[in-house]
């Protein structure tokens, strides 16, 4: 092995906070909380303890050895309180790819590498998990093979019909992808174009892509004018193309100003389901210019409601579909054509169009409606409704107080989409239903930031509930009881495969009281010991299943799931409790 | 470039009808000689042409806005306008990557109308072509920095003032390249770093980490020390250069002075320009204990922000710190940031005062900013605010920060600020200090009614024209302020507080920092002097001057 120096590093705060494990659940995203100063301080200086980590990094596509990559090994600390952080040791390989970090104390260790034209990685990373290193006595934490994957590009430009640049075009990558137990296409990035309408999107991991444009015509605001494109004209003549007048008899010709671009995918589809995928390997370079064509723009009108008061005023936005079931803003102008007529110009498309009205800078009403914005039409609007919010009141144990920081948290059963709210002092919540948009169906609601308490219940004067769940008609106000239960439960578990503790192997522990949704689901994955835990679960009752090669699975689909879960380990979590599990993989 | 196959695809959503005229061939830069179009309806039509200012060539696709709409050029550049109104109107030309003349004046700006008649003359409309700059930079062992922010800085004159701008945040892309476009032609300093993320180098655990600080190009640690680049319209300009890491130190300590509806504080470093390093610190509350990571050696200003969610009080703590190794122990102390309240009297003489209370005195009579006059390339304002019931409003400067401060005071209505007192600074002529841990006296401002005014004409060589006045009160040389006379000569500046004015006819005020003490040297000898006395319309005759470009 060669010798490779240590270097004192540095916190990295982003990075840790962007990669992390999926270790404290309830509600989502999973993160680690910022750690403190005070642990960050007290870390005693590495080359104090008497074990190891080492292991070779090598190129993931040709299994060579990579040299130079750095390596960055933390310390985790876990206590009810959260997930800190020691300070950082960090490596680089040498020429054969091998690292080694000596002096370590026992504990549990998160590597992270990193190597120009490969994206950093946590080790063995899945999604948003990752195999902790354990390191103690009688454990092996040495041999480590670390796989970096070369990250892809994909760039490109983008031209106007004449050839020309479009600076500021909106574009968006999509990814087809496994994430969460799903197969689905899910945004991956967006970027602007430059002055030269270049665009890059670089360290893609390898994968089936999309990649979509949404822009403007720059002249497009300046259209408006019926005086002049009447009479003008442009044709071509043996020397290009001249402006001429026309003839007198001629039709009125639409503005020639008054185009949009209709959202346009690679290889130059308008419609998602004819985009062309773009399968890059690791490393692959791909370029995807695209050409925008303009089309007449489509006008919306709006008949707002009559008598409105002063300082009333509206604002009309819209999301078109892009791939899988990702809804992007439309590029659309608004102009108010009279007192009472608004005016949406936009490409020719399908459009969910969100109406806002407001008065004294407040929002007052929201429509929302589908439009086939194929051609012009006229829309009208619903006079302003009082405003509508799912919130309610927390019940608490008698004597409790819930820390400040505590979320309430809705889930949409079906596509895991969450909404928060904070906690008042005196036990309220409220999700206005202006802000965002809240899909029909049922919601499961829990606790997030929220040490030590869960959710029991939630019972509701106006909707059905069920257990901690509701459904949510769509519209009309939601008011809800939520009861909350003290008391966490932890879980440690150990991974076996043939009797031996087995590492990197994905674990799942499912609801078995309640409905099984994607978004209730935990995931994990075995440390090089074997080993797995959880903290702060809501108290119930859980099945455990370990997976090999759980990542190449649909888990979210019931009917991969159900079978699964025939071979795995149920257990009761009780408030406060600490369970130990002991799953075969299967 | 122009290809007619793209044209022919434009020419595919409009339905229009060929007419038989024969394409004209071009003169670039010099005036075009096309018909004059033919006048329909008993309006007018005109021909011309969208030139790039610095090679003349004609530029296709360019937008032209005559006062009846606007429209495309050909690709030869041209256009042809008709059903125009009689009268004087402006033309605007204007294109994704060129500057109008209005667009590169950034400020004041007078545009000359166009006299619309029959047998128009051909209009020649210019576009001035942006700049880029764009490059790459590179850090140690010639490996390229990525995702390291990128800027420039330029010093501009704003409001006849000369000061700092930062231009164009981006980072470099996974090559180190980065590329900075819609850039106005004149001097530029290129700024890189500071990285987000220190790198890690082979070294020993003995040593420091190293990381990349900012440095402006061609590597400089500073701005007096930086390379100018300047730009002339068009340029591309390239800019290579590479960083060397440095050691990177860690600065911890203690915040104390946290009150209970503060929910955290955040921590910064500030280089002595006024820039902020990119990460802040990272306070724990409970403790108030903070660490700031990747720290350049370097002198900086170390402050604290926090704010108490309940009473909207900022507090503050700074101190100046040298960091040439960890530096640990570090205590911050909050003080509440200081607010001024500001009283405003009016003097009638011939108006009810109620006239000029608005919506039951919901409205400030004034606009008053307090504006740090700090060199560096970040100022900062503060302004008066209404707040308090409604029965019982009232204007207040909030969580203002230690600095010295000049004060833009302008009244609303005809009204004239006659007194602005804070304490026994006079704000009308000595600019205000607002010492660290310390605060200012309540602003008081008498506002008046008995405003003089100034009319008159401007002319150049006996014909009357439009024209830039500068203002220039005798007593207090920043409120210099613009004016302008009409096509015809005329101009009527109205709420002058009576004294004693110098005023200037200039044809542009582009880059003049004619807010500056010695900004208007160059014109004194043309300047008109003045006396109004109270409710007097003053009357003067001005000789336009005319600035060399």
């Amino acid at each position: 092995m060669t010798s490779i120096s240590t270097i004192r590093l540095l916190v990295a705060i982003r990075l840790l906070s962007s990669m992390c494990c999926a270790h404290d659940q309830q509600g989502p995203p999973p993160q680690i909380p910022p750690q403190s100063a005070q642990q960050l301080l007290a870390q005693p200086k590495p080359g104090a303890g008497e074990f190891k980590i080492s292991g070779i990094v090598v190129d993931a596509g040709s299994g060579l050895p990579l040299a130079g990559a750095e390596v960055r090994a933390t310390r985790l600390t876990t206590t009810p309180a959260g997930t800190s952080a020691a300070r950082i040791l960090a490596k680089v390989s040498g020429s054969d790819g091998r690292f080694t970090f000596a002096g370590l104390e026992a504990g549990r260790y998160q590597l992270t590498a990193r190597k120009r034209g490969f994206p950093p990685t946590l080790f063995e990373q899945h999604e948003n998990v990752w195999t902790a290193v354990i390191v103690g006595p009688g454990l092996d934490s040495e041999n480590l093979v670390f796989q970096l994957r070369q990250g892809a590009s994909i760039s490109g430009q983008v031209t106007e019909e004449s050839s020309e640049p479009i600076r500021r075009a909106q574009v968006m990558l999509f990814r087809q992808s496994l994430a969460s137990g799903e197969r689905a296409v899910q945004l991956a990035g967006q970027r602007q174009t430059d002055d030269q309408g270049r665009y890059r999107f670089s360290a893609l991991q390898p994968g089936t892509y999309y990649v979509a444009v949404s822009a403007q015509p720059w002249y497009a605001s300046f259209s408006g004018s019926r005086q002049i494109r009447s009479t003008f004209v442009m044709r071509d003549g043996p020397n290009g193309t001249v402006t001429t007048n026309a003839p007198p008899d001629s039709p009125p010709a639409p503005d020639p100003l008054d185009v949009a671009y209709p959202l346009t995918f690679y290889l130059g589809a308008t419609d998602p389901g004819r985009a062309s995928p773009l399968t890059l390997l690791p490393g692959e370079q791909a370029t995807a210019d695209f050409s925008l064509f303009p089309l007449p723009s489509v006008h919306l009108k709006v008949q707002l409601p009559a008598g409105r008061e002063p300082n009333q005023y509206f604002n009309a936005s819209a999301m078109q579909a892009t791939m899988g079931s990702q809804q992007m803003p439309a590029p659309v102008r608004t102009m108010m054509e009279s007192e009472s007529v608004m005016d949406i110009i936009t490409p020719p498309g399908h459009l969910h169009l969100n109406i806002v009205g407001y008065q004294n800078g407040r929002e007052i009403s929201r429509s929302q409606q589908e439009v086939d914005a194929s051609r012009d039409a006229e829309i009208t609007v619903a006079a302003p409704a009082a405003a509508a919010s799912i919130g309610g009141t927390v019940k608490l144990p008698a004597g409790a107080t819930l820390p400040r920081q505590c979320l309430v948290v809705i889930h949409h059963r079906e596509t895991g989409q969450g909404h928060t709210a904070q906690i008042t002092a005196e036990g309220g919540f409220e999700i206005p239903l202006q802000q965002q948009s809240l899909r029909p169906g049922a919601y499961d609601v829990l606790l997030s930031n929220c040490p030590a308490f869960h959710v029991e219940r939630v019972t509701s004067p106006s909707v059905k509930t069920e257990g901690r769940s509701f459904e949510f008609g769509g519209a009309d106000s939601v008011r809800l009881i939520v009861e909350i239960g003290a008391g966490l439960g932890h879980v440690d578990g150990v991974v076996l495969r043939e009797g031996k503790p087995a590492s990197g192997v994905m674990v799942l522990m499912v609801p078995a009281d309640g409905p099984v949704a994607a978004s209730l689901i935990l995931r994990n994955q075995s440390n090089t010991d074997g080993s797995f835990f959880w903290n702060s679960i809501r108290p119930g009752r859980y099945t455990i299943v370990a997976l090999d090669n759980g990542w190449n699975l649909e888990w979210a689909k019931p009917e991969v799931l159900k079978p699964l879960l025939l071979g795995g380990e149920t257990i009761q979590v009780a408030p406060n409790g600490q369970h130990k599990v002991t799953v075969n993989v299967q | 470039m122009g290809s007619s196959k793209a044209l022919s695809l434009l020419l595919a959503i409009l339905p229009c009808v060929a007419a038989g005229s024969s394409a004209q061939t071009l003169n670039t830069g010099s005036a075009v000689a096309v018909q004059p179009g033919t006048a329909g309806g008993g309006a007018f039509a005109v021909d011309g042409i969208v030139v790039n200012a610095v090679t003349g060539e004609p530029i296709r696709r360019a937008l032209v806005q005559g006062p009846n709409g606007a429209l495309l050029t050909g690709p030869d550049g041209k256009f042809h306008l008709d059903n125009l109104p009689p009268g004087q109107y402006n033309f605007f030309a204007r294109k994704p990557g060129y500057f109008n003349d209005q667009e590169l004046s950034q400020g004041a700006y007078q545009a000359t109308p166009i006299q619309l008649g029959p047998n128009m003359p051909p209009l020649l409309l210019k576009l001035t072509p942006e700049a880029v700059i764009y490059g790459r930079i590179t850090g140690a062992d010639g490996e390229p920095l990525e995702n390291l922010p990128v800027r420039l800085v330029a010093s501009r004159v704003v409001n006849g003032r000369r000061q700092w701008q930062q231009l164009g945040g981006q980072a470099t892309n996974d090559d180190g390249q980065f590329r900075i476009a819609e850039l106005r032609p004149g001097t530029y300093y290129l700024r890189g770093g500071q990285a987000f993320q220190a790198v890690a180098r082979t070294g020993d655990s003995q040593k420091p980490a190293e990381g990349y600080a900012s440095a402006f190009y061609p590597g400089a640690r500073d701005l007096e020390s930086a390379a100018a680049i300047k730009v002339e319209a068009g340029q591309q300009y390239r800019a290579e250069f590479s960083i060397q890491p440095v050691p990177m130190y860690q600065v911890s300590g203690t915040v104390t002075g946290l009150t209970v509806g503060v929910n955290g504080a955040g921590i910064q470093l500030f280089t002595s320009d006024g820039d902020a390093l990119p990460f802040g610190g990272n306070m724990e509350r409970a403790t108030g204990r903070f660490q700031m990571q990747s720290v350049p050696a370097g002198s900086y200003i170390l402050n604290a922000t926090a704010l108490d969610v309940t009473t909207r009080q900022e507090y503050v703590a700074r101190m100046p710190i040298n960091v040439s190794g960890d530096v640990a122990g570090v205590s911050l102390v909050l003080g509440p940031a200081p607010s001024i309240p500001v009283n405003v009297r009016i003097e009638t003489t011939r108006t009810a005062p109620a006239e000029f209370i608005v919506n039951g005195n919901q409205r400030p009579q004034v606009n008053l900013q307090l504006v740090s006059t700090a060199a560096g390339i970040f100022n900062s304002r503060f302004g008066a605010n209404m707040e308090g019931p409604l029965e019982n409003r009232r204007l207040m400067i909030r969580n203002v920060r230690p600095g010295t401060f000049h004060a833009e005071i302008y009244p609303l209505g005809p009204l004239y600020v006659s007194e602005a007192l804070s304490g026994r600074v006079d704000l009308l002529r000595e600019e205000l200090t607002i010492p660290y841990g310390g605060s200012a006296e309540p602003i008081e401002i008498v506002l008046r009614d008995d405003v003089a005014s100034l009319q008159g004409t401007v002319s150049a060589n006996g014909q009357r024209t439009n024209a830039i006045l500068i203002v220039i009160p005798a007593l207090a040389l920043r409120r210099a302020k613009l004016e302008f006379a009409q096509q015809d000569g005329n101009f009527f500046i109205g709420g002058l507080a009576p004294g004693e004015y110098r005023i200037l006819a200039l044809d542009r005020v582009d880059d003049l920092e004619y807010a500056a003490p010695d900004g208007l040297a160059d014109f004194t000898a043309a300047m008109q002097t003045v006396r109004l006395a109270p409710n007097q319309q003053g009357t003067v005759t001005l000789e336009l001057v005319r600035r060399q470009k």
